[in-house]
């Protein structure tokens, strides 16, 4: 399992494949404002990436890997969603 | 053999012989867009398919093609005769590789090594044609500028990265701009499109574009693949070539240098421009470089356009060298145009099929429409964004909704929000809901594709299946055939004629329905010539490159149709004839010259339907057959004696190449020696009941003219009955019958004959010839049958004439195949079995 569910918060680390990618989003359907902690993740599959940018999911933690936290975080919303707002 | 394979091995077959076809045609013409399109296509397609099955070999060798087109498509490469070359031989290995896989259900042992000769080669190519900044300099305006206007939405952090970079490289220093648009169903082929762009080295910028509106989660589907890549690298062609390989027809690769990065970047100005921008062109007029780059630096911090430009002209300054051009054109650029809004989702747009262009500047203006409502820009913008959704919707719809579309404007303009608008264009797009509910592209695409899947309504049936058919309706004709006895029977056995009339009435109903069966059967077994003459042109390249001689093809009536038999037994034939006239017939380029004829040799194959027969006619303008030669070389084969050479004229002398052990080469060459000789030809022509003819004149040319009949299937025989027995003999040989008076005969020697209108006809005896008895008692007159037989008649002395009748003709087979004499057999409405001669051979 690389993707760990909790109440709010959804957990992915290490390289998390398409094969999440109908748990994840069924789970942020139903999650009331989910919150994403991507601190130990390496590598997401451009499925999960669109689910995360398509959701309300909001980016508590970083990544660390260079790749993700330059190009696949800002499609994630910040914690602070009008940080989001303000950066259109 | 597995189900999927079965499959395969026909559409791979059809898929290569389009291949080789559209390699000529694009060898002809180079600038033949839609015929590099073709080929790239059915190689592609190839790839996709082969990709199903394990066989490496086969995939590889199609993916080393394809990279090679795939540079002759962006004119990188030039398509040179070698390189034509290469690609046939390549298509001719796969070709190979298809038939085994069609009996063995596999490829053979050595496919591995052939493959990776040929993938050798092609990639040998590649790396030729890498260092060719020339070819590749000629197309800089189609290769860059168009296309990658997605450059200017890269956060602006990254273009100045890239700017900075190039203007560090130099002058000749350029970037890739990678716009890869994976397919929706990328997932589903285990493709990861970020994956494939992490790997990218030198990576500059990233950016991904949706190619949805932002959607609900709940219509997300989790497995559709809805971004847009746009990448921009500094990294090599090959490496982006390499890592894009499985999907490089998604991905649109260019090279952009320092001044395509500068061109895009236009805005509306603010309104105190003029003065800062008058300030640096001042600057850059004196080449006071210092100064401008310090009215820049004052402006840098600015939010709006001019802030950007400042920032770029300040990070171009700062490169140890820098590209002044560059400095000049951003300034020219600000004062030039002010009013060059960019239009927005002008990129994305580009990427798509004209069919679901406008399902998505809808939605791009939608999404305009909903953007920042209330703020000032998005009050200017509106008025355009109405102007545009009207037309649009015109085109789209054939509705003027410009009114409808004014009055929400002016709702939306007085209401500062931007629902009037909203509300106004989805109630003019609903009463279209097929379009309307078009969020997605793919939903657009599918509903684009449907009607088209509808227009080609093409079942691909095993012949098998049809010959089934074909055969059951033999079987019909048969069961048919035998209402006439019982109607004769009822009448004459049983006495009831009202019974007969009524047999025979239904009869005729069965006989219309069965031949308008057979005419469909026979029609579904029909096929053009062209699918026989397709080859030829690719021969015709070969053979002329191997011999040196400068050949034309000129292929007329292709759309002829014949049965699928006929074609196919044609196709050795034609082979031969076609071989024999390169070879033998065309003459060396110099050789022509010297005779006064063009240089370049014509070789014309034309098709035509002449009656129930097709013909096939091959034409060439070579040396032609100099009848002497072939007197002299027959009379040296001892085909005939010297007397007889002698009587014939030219015409006729001619005419001895179809006689059996004849060849007239003096060297054996490796071209039309195949061990067939012009009489395999006549005979193999003759056996499917057609005819063969042939011209020549020295010096101007040969003609053969190949007469066939349309369709093997049915054949129409004449009865006779010879020693109480039924015997078939084909119509098209029969002339007419005739009873011959006893006294009428003419004995000489050995020869029986008889005058008809003054011409002698010679007689055979049927009974002698089959080996049945002979009539026991003297006859007052016989029964003759006159037959035409290479041209000339003959008269069969049969016991009686019977009816004339159509028949499904079985040939022999097993044991009996061999046998020579007989067409083959015919069951009889009766249930008897009727044997039909073939006089030919039979005499």
């Amino acid at each position: 399992m690389t993707i760990v569910y909790d109440d709010h918060t959804v957990r992915c680390s290490g390289v998390c494949p398409i094969e999440e990618a109908p748990q994840l989003l069924e789970w942020l359907q139903n999650a009331a404002d989910p919150l994403v902690d991507l601190s130990d993740c390496t590598y997401l599959h451009t499925a999960i990436v669109q689910i995360l940018h398509e959701s309300d999911a909001r980016l508590v933690a970083a990544p660390t890997d260079p790749f993700l936290s330059r190009w696949i975080v800002p499609l994630i919303r910040p914690a602070n969603a009008q940080a989001k707002e303000s950066q259109r | 053999m597995d189900h999927l394979l079965k499959q395969f091995v026909p559409e791979a077959r059809d898929l290569l012989d389009k291949s080789s076809e559209a390699l000529l045609t694009l060898e002809k013409n180079p600038a033949d867009g839609e015929a590099i399109n073709r080929l790239f296509r059915s190689v592609h397609t190839l790839k996709g398919t082969a990709g199903i099955f394990e066989i490496p070999s086969f995939t590889k060798l199609l993916h080393a093609a394809e990279d090679i087109l795939n540079l002759v498509r962006e004119d990188q490469l030039a398509l040179d005769p070698e390189l034509v070359d290469q690609l046939l031989a390549g298509i001719d290995v796969l070709a190979h590789w298809v038939e085994w896989l069609h009996e063995k259900g596999e490829l053979p042992n050595d496919a591995a090594s052939v493959g990776e000769r040929c993938v050798a080669v092609y990639r040998q190519r590649l790396k030729a044609s890498a260092p060719a900044p020339a070819a590749a300099a000629v197309d800089e305006a189609a290769e860059t500028g168009p296309g990658a206007n997605w450059l200017a939405t890269l956060p602006e952090a990254d273009q100045l990265a890239a700017v900075r970079l190039l203007a560090e490289l130099g002058n000749d220093a350029r970037l890739l701009a990678i716009a890869y648009d994976p397919d929706p169903q990328c997932f589903y082929n285990g493709e990861d499109p970020l994956f494939t762009v992490k790997q990218m080295p030198g990576v500059l910028s990233v950016a991904m574009e949706w190619r949805q509106d932002w959607q609900t989660l709940c219509e997300g589907d989790p497995f559709s693949c809805r971004v847009r890549l746009r990448v921009l690298a500094d990294a090599s062609r090959d490496a982006a070539g390499e890592l894009f390989r499985y999907v490089s027809e998604q991905v649109d690769v260019r090279e952009v240098r320092l001044a395509e990065l500068l061109s895009f970047s236009v805005t509306p100005l603010p309104a105190d421009s003029e003065a800062i921008v008058a300030q640096w062109r001042e600057d850059a007029a004196d080449h006071d470089w210092m100064a401008l780059a310090n009215a820049a630096e004052q402006a840098s911090d600015r939010e709006d356009s001019i802030g950007s430009s400042a920032r770029l002209i300040r990070t171009l300054l700062e490169a140890p060298n820098p590209p002044i051009d560059g400095v000049v054109a951003i300034i020219e650029r600000l004062g030039a145009s002010p009013e060059a809004e960019p239009r927005p989702g002008d990129s994305p747009v580009r990427q798509l099929s004209e069919e679901s262009l406008g399902a998505l500047v809808l939605q791009v203006q939608q999404a305009i429409i909903a953007t920042e409502p209330g703020s000032q820009e998005w009050r200017n913008r509106l008025a355009a964004v109405v102007e545009t959704l009207g037309r649009v919707v015109y085109v789209e719809f054939q509705r003027d909704v410009r009114d409808e579309l004014e009055q929400a404007f002016e709702a939306t303009l007085a209401a500062n929000a931007a629902e009037p608008l909203l509300t106004a264009l989805s109630q003019i797009l609903s009463p279209a809901p097929a379009i309307a509910a078009e969020a997605s592209v793919s939903a657009a695409a599918a509903t684009v594709d449907t009607p088209r899947r509808d227009g080609e309504k093409v079942l691909k049936v095993e012949q098998s299946r049809v010959d089934a058919i074909m055969d059951l309706v033999g079987e019909l004709v048969v069961a048919k055939n035998a209402l006439p006895y019982l109607a004769r029977r009822a009448e004459n056995e049983f006495g009831c004629r009202e019974l007969a009339r009524e047999i025979k009435h239904q009869y005729g109903a069965l006989d219309r329905i069965s031949q308008a069966m057979q005419g469909a059967i026979m029609h579904i077994r029909m096929m053009p010539v062209g699918t026989l003459f397709q080859r030829y042109p690719r021969l015709v390249r070969d053979l002329s490159r191997k011999l040196g001689k400068d050949i034309e093809l000129v292929i007329e009536g292709e759309d002829t149709e014949a049965d699928k038999n006929v074609i196919e037994a044609l196709s050795d034939p034609l082979l031969h004839i076609m071989r024999n006239s390169l070879d033998h017939g065309i003459e060396l380029p110099d050789e022509r010259g010297a005779a006064g004829k063009r240089r370049t040799a014509q070789i014309k194959l034309k098709a035509f339907q002449e009656g129930d027969r097709v013909c096939i006619e091959v034409s060439d303008d070579g040396r032609g057959i100099d009848p002497a030669h072939i007197r002299r070389k027959a009379v040296e084969k001892g085909l005939i004696d010297e007397a007889r050479a002698a009587g014939l004229n030219d015409r006729e002398s001619v005419q001895l190449v179809f006689m059996a052990g004849f060849s007239t080469r003096d060297e054996a060459s490796d071209l039309s020696g195949r061990g067939v000789g012009m009489d395999v030809v006549r005979t193999t022509v003759e056996h499917m009941g057609g005819d063969i003819a042939l011209d020549s004149e020295v010096g101007r040319g040969t003609r053969i003219l190949l007469r066939l009949p349309l369709s093997m299937a049915v054949t129409r025989v004449m009865m006779v009955e010879v020693a109480d027995m039924l015997i078939g003999i084909p119509m098209d040989t029969v002339i007419e019958t005739v009873r011959v008076p006893k006294g009428s005969l003419r004995r000489f020697k050995q020869a029986e004959m008889f005058t008809l209108r003054e011409a002698l006809v010679p007689l055979v005896r049927m009974r002698e010839r089959l080996a049945l008895p002979r009539h026991e008692a003297e006859r007052d007159s016989e029964a003759v049958l006159v037959c035409r037989l290479y041209g000339a008649p003959i008269g069969l002395v049969v016991d009686d004439f019977n009816v004339g009748i159509e028949v499904v003709l079985k040939p022999m087979t097993g044991l009996l195949a061999g046998l020579p004499g007989y067409a083959g057999t015919a069951v009889l409405g009766n249930g008897q079995v009727l044997l039909v001669l073939n006089l030919k051979e039979l005499l």
